[in-house]
């Protein structure tokens, strides 16, 4: 049979008309309820591959473009830190070269105290557009103008409770000749309250001037390097190391971002790939979903698929009716999933937004009427561990992928019921009437 | 070439059960010529709609050997059963055995269509067909509006629409009341004459039967002429 009337049979087959007898609305039921559960399947893998992605997307470029750097150039024996920055910012293609030194120490304001991950960074690197989109200024400035200017990250402050035009006291400790622990007090000046969109980093970091970080930390427990940025970290990982690699003077170790932190960016992955093969769990079930529906409506066409063979259709011509079937079912899944998981993934802030408020509330009415005290407010991703808002960057590519794999399954899974309804003796069909 | 357009001999066929083997047919012999209207009565379950399935290539002998329009096909396999199915045979059933979700117009145009892939020549042809069994009103009716005389003439103009060399009736009045009988009965040997194609009934009805050019009795799995 030629594919005209295969298409033909098969599209009255599955969809049927209004007004042919109803007797068979057990197979339209399982049909449809195929097409939902291919569809419901398909709404959150594709809405956690967007939240994952656009998690992994912004919690890496937030690492990336904050802290890591795109490489950074560590000296070892007697590297020399100047030459070297020198040559990183003479290099072609780099964007950006500029001195950090790190450290930690204990910031002491308002009788609390906090540890804090010092960063003692060049204004440069403040102003450059790539720090500037990813560090938002929420108070005051971000700038190191006096010698003892400080920034401090959101969640930090507000720990803390200190706001901009106020003191704290950083607390190093360094060894003295004779071994014993020595503390330093450094006093501090708030010039500005920033933040990451990522409280893992807005919690820890304290921005100083690199000069005065390299006087006041502590050798031991310091490290000085040059970060570098260069073109997109994403679209070429070693972009800014190789930028610089053979240009640098002897001494230097460069490293990219993905190798400096590596464990991170492998564990979201890591993540990600778990999340994504449970929900492909549910489109296999889906998939299941579409067999049964077909061995039901291969059932109860018995009769028909029997007709069709005394017409002369081949049990290849069957075959191909029923898996066109399944892939068709599938596709409709497919296509209203997509939909639907591509609504979710542009809303998800709001979705999730939403989801809080009505949790919250429920709460709060629960309580003003039982009288119970009300806790801390339900927050669905907590924001110590994931971003406050969730970047929105569909994965068009990813999901044009999963709508075609999700066919194949379909057509995959329609091979059963199409085989048995191809092997289905009309004879039998006939006389089971 | 041979003057029959089907032509068997030594059919048998058996049914085998764990409990035993029940021979239906036991050794069958018969050739008609083209254009013949023939009818075969018999008891109940005495093996009349088998014979007629193997001769329309719904099944398969145990033995013997069957030609219909010059085509062995106890030797042929799926596929070109199919292809002779499609060509040289129409068949006409007890119960009408319509396509529910298809029109009256595409339940007689589908054989063709699936055929020849040619939509517009298949619904000409079956316009024609459904006009000539006095259906002309009734193209768009799904088989659920039509009456059992309806739904039956509807199947003997699907029969028709690729023109085969044999049509193979079995009952095809026995599910009907006298007056559609009647009408599906001349239609039947009307077209069967006008058109020069031969026709093969299984009927109980032996007002049906003595109006057949030969009549065959099928008794203990042989067939006599009677």
């Amino acid at each position: 049979m030629r594919s005209a009337p295969v298409l033909f049979v098969a599209s009255r087959f599955f969809l049927g008309r209004s007004d042919a007898a109803g007797s068979r609305d057990q197979a339209r039921k399982a049909l449809a309820g195929a097409v939902l559960s291919v569809a419901l399947s398909l709404v959150p893998l594709i809405t956690v591959m967007q939240v994952a992605d656009g998690m992994i997307q912004g919690i890496s470029a937030r690492y990336v473009e904050l802290g890591t750097y795109h490489a950074e150039a560590f000296p070892y024996a007697s590297g020399d830190l100047m030459g070297a920055l020198e040559a990183a910012r003479a290099s072609p293609g780099v964007d950006g070269a500029w001195l950090e030194t790190q450290s930690v120490g204990v910031a002491f304001a308002n009788g609390s105290r906090e540890g804090v991950s010092v960063r003692g960074v060049e204004q440069g690197f403040l102003d450059s557009s790539s720090t500037r989109e990813y560090l938002q200024v929420e108070y005051g400035e971000a700038t190191l103008e006096k010698p003892y200017d400080a920034l401090v990250g959101a969640a930090m402050a507000e720990k803390l409770g200190v706001a901009p035009g106020d003191s704290i006291n950083l607390i190093s400790v360094r060894k003295s000749y004779d071994g014993a622990f020595l503390p330093r007090v450094t006093m501090l000046t708030v010039r500005g309250v920033v933040s990451a969109g990522y409280r893992d980093l807005d919690a820890q970091w304290l921005f100083m001037r690199q000069d005065t970080a390299a006087r006041v930390m502590p050798k031991e427990s310091s490290r000085s390097f040059i970060g570098i940025k260069a073109g997109n970290p994403f679209e070429n990982v070693n972009a800014a190391r190789d930028a610089v690699v053979g240009r640098l003077p002897p001494g230097f170790a460069v490293y990219s971002w993905r190798e400096l932190e590596r464990n991170l960016f492998e564990s979201l992955a890591s993540t990600r790939t778990m999340l994504l093969l449970i929900m492909a769990v549910t489109v296999a079930v889906a998939a299941v979903n579409v067999a049964s529906a077909l061995t039901t409506l291969v059932q109860e066409r018995r009769q028909e698929i029997a007709v069709m063979k005394s017409l002369g259709a081949t049990p290849g011509d069957l075959a191909r009716i029923f898996s066109f079937g399944g892939a068709v079912i599938g596709g409709m899944g497919a296509v209203v999933g997509a939909a639907g998981g591509l609504l979710a993934s542009v809303r998800i802030n709001e979705i999730l937004s939403l989801l809080e408020r009505i949790v919250n509330g429920s709460r709060r009415a629960f309580y003003a009427v039982t009288g119970g005290a009300t806790t801390e407010a339900y927050r669905v991703l907590d924001p110590e561990y994931y971003l406050q808002t969730i970047p929105v960057d569909v994965p068009y590519g990813e999901i044009l992928v999963v709508v075609v794999a999700t066919i194949t399954l379909s057509f995959v899974a329609a091979i059963g019921p199409a085989s048995r309804a191809a092997a289905l003796s009309p004879l039998e069909a006939f006389r089971r009437r | 070439m041979s003057n029959y357009l089907i032509e068997c001999s030594g059919v048998r066929k058996e049914f085998r059960s764990e409990a035993e083997i029940l021979e239906i047919l036991s050794g069958v012999d018969l050739a008609l010529e083209k254009g013949v209207r023939a009818s075969i009565t018999g008891p109940s379950g005495c093996g009349k709609s088998t014979f007629l399935s193997i001769l329309g290539g719904l099944d398969r002998p145990t033995s013997g050997r069957v030609i219909v329009g010059g085509v062995d096909i106890t030797e042929a396999d799926e596929d070109k059963l199919a292809v002779f199915r499609a060509r040289e045979v129409g068949f006409v059933f007890q119960f009408h055995y319509l396509l529910n979700d298809f029109t009256a117009l595409e339940n007689v145009m589908l054989p063709a269509f699936m055929l020849t892939g040619d939509k517009a020549a298949s619904v000409e042809k079956a316009y024609g067909l459904l006009e000539a069994v006095g259906l002309g009103g009734r193209m768009s009716h799904v088989p659920a509006r039509l009456s059992g005389g309806e739904r039956q003439r509807v199947a003997i103009a699907r029969a028709l629409v690729n023109e085969p060399g044999l049509i193979l009736a079995d009952e095809p009045t026995g599910n009907l009341d006298r007056a559609s009988a009647v009408q599906v009965e001349d239609l039947l040997y009307g077209i069967a004459a006008d058109s020069n194609t031969t026709l093969l009934v299984v009927t109980h009805d032996n007002g049906m039967a003595a109006r057949a050019d030969r009549r065959y009795e099928l008794l203990n799995g042989r067939l006599k002429e009677s």
